[in-house]
Formats: C-alpha cells, sequence, structure tokens
C-alpha cells in the first residue's frame, strides 16, 4: 500500500513530526489528527501573558491553515481515535472514519491530573492546561478577588504570579516542603520562593488537600486542609500531569505510565512510534545517563518528534538534546539547561540582589546543568557546554568577567 | 496593517500582510514562510527567530532590550548590526513597510 503515517495529537510533538516529515520529503500521505478544535497552538503563554491579558488568543497558534494545505497535511481537529488494531495496522476514529497506516505515531500529550477528592469538581475549580481551561479561568479572574493555587511547580507558580499581579489575594498550597522541589536547586527555590513572598503571595507547605467544600452561606469555596480551611473564589490545581495513554494500552502496548519508547521513539510494536508527553525515553543528561524519563517540555516534545521522524525518513537519528526549559514569574526570566541532581555543586555566577545570576552545576569538573534568572547569555551557552561536557572549574563558572561562551571549546580530553 | 516582506536564503520573496499587536515572527509562522524556527514560541529564550531587517526599516522598530541583545550574540547565524529577533518585532500601524532577510541558519 502507499505510505501512510497517522499521528494521533496535535500539539508540539505531532505537529513538529508532520512539519519535520514533509521538510524531508515523505512521500506518503500525512493525516494528523488533534483532539481539540482549531489550529495547534501555543501552550506556554497560556500561563504567563495570555493569562496576564498580554497577548490576544489570534497569537497563540504555533501555524496557520496555510501549512497543511501548501504541505498536503490532512489535518482532523476535534477528533479522537476510538480503537486501534496494530495487527492491521488500522484504526477508527470518533468521527466512524476507519483509516489504514504504514506509520503511527503517538503523540496524544498528557493531561493535567485532578485533584482525587471531593470538590474538585465544583464549579470555581480548575486545571490549567488547554486554551479551554486558560480562557475560562481569565474568565473567573475578572471577578474573583481570592486565589487557592494548589501545587508549587512550575504552573502553580506561574498562575500564582499572574494572579498575583491582577491584584487577587493568592495562597499556595503545597504538600512538599519546598517549591519546585525536583526541578531546581534549593538556592534558587528558596529565591524564587522569597520572590513569590515579597510580591504578596501566601504559601502553605507540607499540607494536604483533603476537600473542596461550597463555604455556605458566605459563597465561595472553602480548600479543606490537613492544616486548616482556606476560603477562596477560585481554586487553580497544578499538580502534575498524567499521560494520554489509554488507547495504546486497550491495543495491548505496555505503559509505565507513559508509552515507553527507545532513543528513537521505537515502541515495541512495529511501525508504532512515540513522542511528547506521552512517551518515555532515554535520557542522557539524567542524574544516570540513560535513565528512562518523561521530560515535560515543549523542547523534549519537539526534538522527540525529530527523532521519530528521521525514522520514518529512513535515517534514525537518537533523542539526545541537553534537556532545556524556562519559566517566566514577574520580572523574573529563568532559563534552565541541564537537569538538577543531588550529585552536582552548585557554584553562583553573578548577583541575586541584582536579579541577575546564574547557579552552575559542575560534577567531576564538568558543567551539568545551569538555572540562570535574567542571564540568557549563560543560558544559550550552557546547552553547547553541557552537551560538550566541557571542563569547568568553579572558579571560572564563578567569575562574571569571563562569558560562559568563551569556554565552549575547552573540551576534556 | 504592515506590509512584511521576508527574503528567503534562496533569494525569493515572500510578502505578507501583518496586524498590528502581532510579531514579525508570528506572521511568519502563521503563513508557513520557511526559516524561521521559533522554537520557544515567542519567549526571548531561544534565539531561533533571527532575522536581518533592512537598514532602513530598522528606526521603525520597537527598541532592543539587555534580554535581546543577550540572546541575539547566541544566535547561530553570525549577528551583524541589523540583527533582531523577530519574536520582539511587534508590528503597530506607524509601521508601513518592513524587510527582512532570514538567515541561512537557526540552529
Amino acid at each position: 500500500m502507499a505510505e501512510h503515517l497517522v499521528i494521533l495529537g496535535a500539539s508540539y510533538a505531532g505537529f513538529q513530526l508532520a512539519s519535520e516529515v514533509r521538510k524531508g520529503g515523505f512521500p506518503g500521505a500525512v493525516t494528523l489528527i488533534g483532539a481539540e478544535p482549531g489550529l495547534p497552538y501555543q501552550r506556554p503563554p497560556l500561563s504567563k501573558a495570555f493569562l496576564q491579558g498580554d497577548m490576544a488568543e489570534d497569537r497563540l497558534p504555533m501555524t496557520g491553515w496555510t501549512f497543511f494545505n501548501d504541505e498536503n497535511v490532512r489535518y482532523l481537529p476535534g477528533v479522537q481515535a476510538s480503537s486501534l488494531d496494530t495487527q492491521a495496522r488500522t484504526l477508527v476514529l470518533s468521527t466512524g472514519e476507519e483509516l489504514a497506516y504504514s506509520w503511527l505515531a503517538f503523540c496524544t500529550g498528557a493531561r493535567a491530573r485532578r485533584l482525587p477528592v471531593a470538590g474538585a469538581d465544583l464549579p470555581g475549580v480548575y486545571t490549567m492546561r488547554s486554551l479551554a481551561d486558560a480562557r475560562a479561568i481569565k474568565n473567573q479572574l475578572a471577578s474573583s478577588r481570592s486565589v487557592c493555587v494548589i501545587g508549587a511547580g512550575f504552573i502553580g507558580l506561574e498562575v500564582a504570579a499572574a494572579c498575583r499581579q491582577a491584584g487577587k489575594t493568592v495562597t499556595v498550597v503545597e504538600a512538599g516542603e519546598e517549591v519546585l522541589a525536583r526541578a531546581l536547586p534549593q538556592p534558587l527555590r528558596r529565591y524564587l520562593q522569597a520572590r513569590h513572598e515579597a510580591a504578596g503571595v501566601t504559601f502553605r507547605f507540607s499540607t494536604q488537600v483533603q476537600a473542596i467544600a461550597e463555604n455556605e452561606p458566605a459563597g465561595g469555596l472553602s480548600v479543606v486542609t490537613d492544616n486548616g480551611a482556606l476560603p477562596c473564589d477560585t481554586v487553580i490545581v497544578g499538580i502534575g500531569a498524567t499521560p494520554n495513554t489509554e488507547l495504546a494500552a486497550a491495543a495491548g502496548i505496555h505503559c509505565d505510565p507513559a508509552i515507553p519508547v527507545d532513543a528513537f521513539g521505537r515502541t515495541q510494536v512495529d511501525r508504532v512510534l512515540a513522542a511528547g508527553d506521552c512517551a518515555s525515553y532515554p535520557c542522557d543528561f539524567a542524574p544516570t545517563p540513560g535513565t528512562r524519563m518523561t521530560l515535560e517540555s515543549v523542547q523534549a516534545a519537539k526534538d522527540t518528534a525529530r527523532a521519530v521522524a528521521s525514522v520514518i525518513l529512513g535515517n534514525p537519528q537518537p533523542f539526545n538534546e541537553v534537556p532545556w526549559f524556562w519559566t517566566d514569574q514577574y520580572d523574573l526570566k529563568v532559563q534552565m539547561a541541564g537537569l538538577c541532581s543531588d550529585r552536582q555543586e552548585y557554584v553562583l555566577r553573578g548577583d541575586p540582589a541584582e536579579s541577575r545570576f546564574s547557579w552552575v552545576g559542575l560534577q567531576d569538573g564538568t558543567i551539568r546543568s545551569v538555572f540562570s534568572v535574567n542571564r540568557p547569555a549563560d543560558h544559550m551557552a550552557a546547552r553547547k557546554l553541557i552537551a560538550q561536557q566541557t571542563s569547568v572549574a568553579a572558579e571560572q563558572a564563578a567569575d562574571t568577567n569571563t562569558r560562559l561562551k568563551a569556554l565552549i571549546n575547552s573540551v576534556r580530553e | 496593517m504592515t506590509q512584511v516582506t521576508y527574503v528567503l536564503h534562496d533569494g525569493s520573496e515572500k510578502e505578507l500582510e501583518g496586524k498590528p499587536g502581532n510579531s514579525i515572527m508570528e506572521l511568519a509562522v502563521h503563513n508557513n514562510v520557511p526559516g524561521i524556527e521559533a522554537e520557544c514560541g515567542g519567549s526571548c529564550a531561544c534565539a531561533t527567530c533571527h532575522v536581518y531587517v533592512q537598514a532602513s526599516d530598522l528606526a521603525k522598530l520597537p527598541d532592543m532590550d539587555d534580554m535581546e541583545d543577550e540572546m541575539l550574540d547566541e544566535a547561530a547565524a553570525e549577528r551583524r548590526d541589523n540583527s533582531r529577533l523577530s519574536c520582539q518585532l511587534v508590528l503597530s500601524d506607524d509601521v508601513d513597510s518592513v524587510q527582512v532577510q532570514i538567515p541561512e541558519r537557526q540552529i
């Protein structure tokens, strides 16, 4: 049969895959299926500029309708696959249409984890993942006065910053002891917490949410925790993501909880691939290199999609990019390259009092990670330094008279 | 509306009309103009939307801030006096036309 690539999921991984295979001259048919209506759109601004009212909705799409015509990609928004037969290589869509594929790529991403407590579905309680979520939250915030954010991860903190800047009373409830515990080195976690507190955010750490209740007769909501009840009118939940793997599991693909793939995005089923937040893959830059992970980021979604595209194009290239990520909170541009680890020693570069500094993570004399606040040059150099495993002495890392860029070619023998 | 001309690496040109409030990067991405990667979607966090602005158009565009200045040093293609990150070039009704050249590489 003529080649047919079917891509399930039309966000970062799915769209990038469609784009890459066409760039690479894939001669077969390409069908891109997305559960959400409209054009594929950008997610990072939803909890940042869009939520703050600084970015109109028409700036969110990551492409235009022109792409699908120009590149001969059949795009089916608002459609899902309802069943999959990996033997026959067919799938049935929610529209009833049956497709036969020669390649199938799972790019179904993840959904926001819901609070597993009573009251999680009450009006006024939101997750932040989709454009629909962001619109609903924006609407709610127009008349809201007090917001309770559940979860002090990236989503929680970005939402807290946006709400605080809009003048709302903000309390952040976190089950753990700190903000961003897995993602950043401790000095930076403390710095961000302090900046939020200076802006007027109240944190309740080591606090578990037990239920959300309607606050009768006053109205609004009450977040019931093991540390007392918090009245508010809006609850926004950012407690992590659950990969969308139900179809894969139903088709017999073992998921744990993501779809495990090799470094090229291949599952254990022939001609079935996966990329982005729905997948887990070996990461060269994990504290133990090769550990299977899901790097929940735009960059990893695109780069794993590129690996999958290379397989389809017949020239397999493994996913081996340095992980990078960013978050914008208040006036802070926080950029991260590499992954945080207890095995690294962190050296300060620059001055926190000036809000311009980086923490450089060293291990065995090489740069493994850099966490930057308002120092984009450090971040950009870091991606190359980490990829090359550049030898750097702590004094060099700390010395702001030396640009990190200047260290780029001093590769260890 | 602003008339934006993109000069592609192969020398061909693509002319588009941009609305106020949209950036030169967004206009390119929405219209499938090749050569602008925009990895970070316009957050001034990746330097893959680098363009060379026609010299006579430079003054029409918003000023460069420190973050963009730092990021431009890291662009893959050579930084020139007329280098800008197109995600920061937000159009307005004041600007009737702009021409930008797309560099050979963004990564």
